[in-house]
């Protein structure tokens, strides 16, 4: 039985867990940049990001037995995608950080020319600006379970299933980071 | 008494966990509506910005393989067959072929260690004026040079 889920994704709930594994190709055309994405908006660096997105893939592959299909794949490659990225921050936490400072919202916002006034434009790019430098500033989970809501759209059930929280402490997670976002952004009180 | 939502109540709604209370003010008051609405337009920009960065890797990443000649066609089959030749010839074929036969030296020994040559060879050997690994150089020293006395040439 095949459910759909509120994020989009297929959820295979019954049957071989193992069997949407065994065209791996399909899987990692469906799921890969899902992934990169994530591990993008975490970490700031693409190149960084696409590495791991690789090493999430091949790991997944190479544990694709033991999934027992308890969730959905997204789930469970994203559970691996937080893994990577706890471990790549605690290993390299100063260059981490060192990269993210350099994050220039003007490189990761396109616009298509004459879509909107160079005032506009400016005013957009601050407003991103602002909003990655903050979340620079959370801690990891409140990093984390920010951005599988807000970039991901995962609901609180798919956070928890992919971080191993609980989901008042996702709640309080996402509260804190909602707080700081909008301190950031000028709106705070 | 605060005419406007509460940051607790605000990010209750911006979670989707308000009220009914919570949502009819953002309903009815125009400032939290703003507020509302410009933080929503603010995480849907930064939403878009990471998806639009991520999309341009992909796309950019899939005209690279589009331009790029298939790995099978960059190596032609002839050069797959030249090192499956080279690797048959160079490998292969020397364990099958016949080990080199050397001439078989049991006869010779048999004949060399017939008495008469055994004598031959100990007469030649007695018979040596200076020693088997000299005589070489022997040829080299003229001949009148040479005064033989007991014992050898000197």
């Amino acid at each position: 039985m095949k459910t759909d889920t509120p994020s989009g994704f297929i959820a295979v709930s019954m049957g071989n867990p193992a069997v949407e594994f065994d065209n791996f190709d399909r899987v990692v055309e469906q799921y890969r940049t899902r992934v990169l994405r994530f591990l993008f908006a975490s970490l700031g660096d693409m190149d960084l990001a696409a590495s791991l997105t690789q090493d999430c893939l091949w790991n997944a592959y190479k544990s694709r037995r033991t999934f027992r299909g308890e969730c959905s794949v997204n789930t469970w490659l994203m559970r691996i995608a937080v893994n990577l990225v706890r471990n790549q921050v605690r290993s390299r936490r100063f260059q981490f950080w060192k990269k993210a400072q350099n994050i220039n919202s003007d490189e990761i916002h396109h616009f298509p020319d004459g879509s909107i006034s160079p005032e506009q434009r400016v005013s957009v790019n601050e407003q991103v600006r602002a909003v990655w430098e903050a979340t620079k500033m959370l801690s990891e989970r409140q990093r984390t379970v920010f951005l599988l809501r807000f970039v991901e759209d995962l609901d609180i059930r798919e956070i928890a299933a992919s971080t191993g929280l609980t989901q008042s402490t996702i709640n309080v997670h996402l509260s804190r980071a909602v707080r700081r976002i909008r301190k950031s952004l000028g709106n705070g009180k | 008494m605060s005419y406007h939502l509460s940051q607790d109540q605000f990010e209750a709604c911006v979670l989707r966990r308000a009220g009914q209370a919570e949502l009819e003010h953002i309903r009815d008051c125009p400032e939290c509506r703003a507020e509302f609405d410009h933080f929503n337009k603010v995480l849907s920009l930064f939403r878009s910005a990471v998806r639009d960065r991520v999309d341009d890797r992909i796309a950019r990443e899939a005209s690279n393989r589009a331009t790029r000649p298939p790995a099978a066609d960059t190596i032609p089959k002839w050069r797959w067959g030249f090192v499956a030749a080279v690797f048959v010839t160079v490998v292969v074929i020397p364990f099958f072929l016949p080990e080199n036969t050397t001439p078989e030296p049991a006869e010779q020994v048999s004949a060399e260690m017939s008495p008469e040559a055994v004598m031959e060879r100990l007469n030649r050997h007695v018979s040596r004026t200076v020693p088997a690994p000299m005589e070489p150089a022997m040829s080299l020293i003229p001949r009148e040079q040479l005064a033989s006395k007991a014992g050898g040439f000197q």
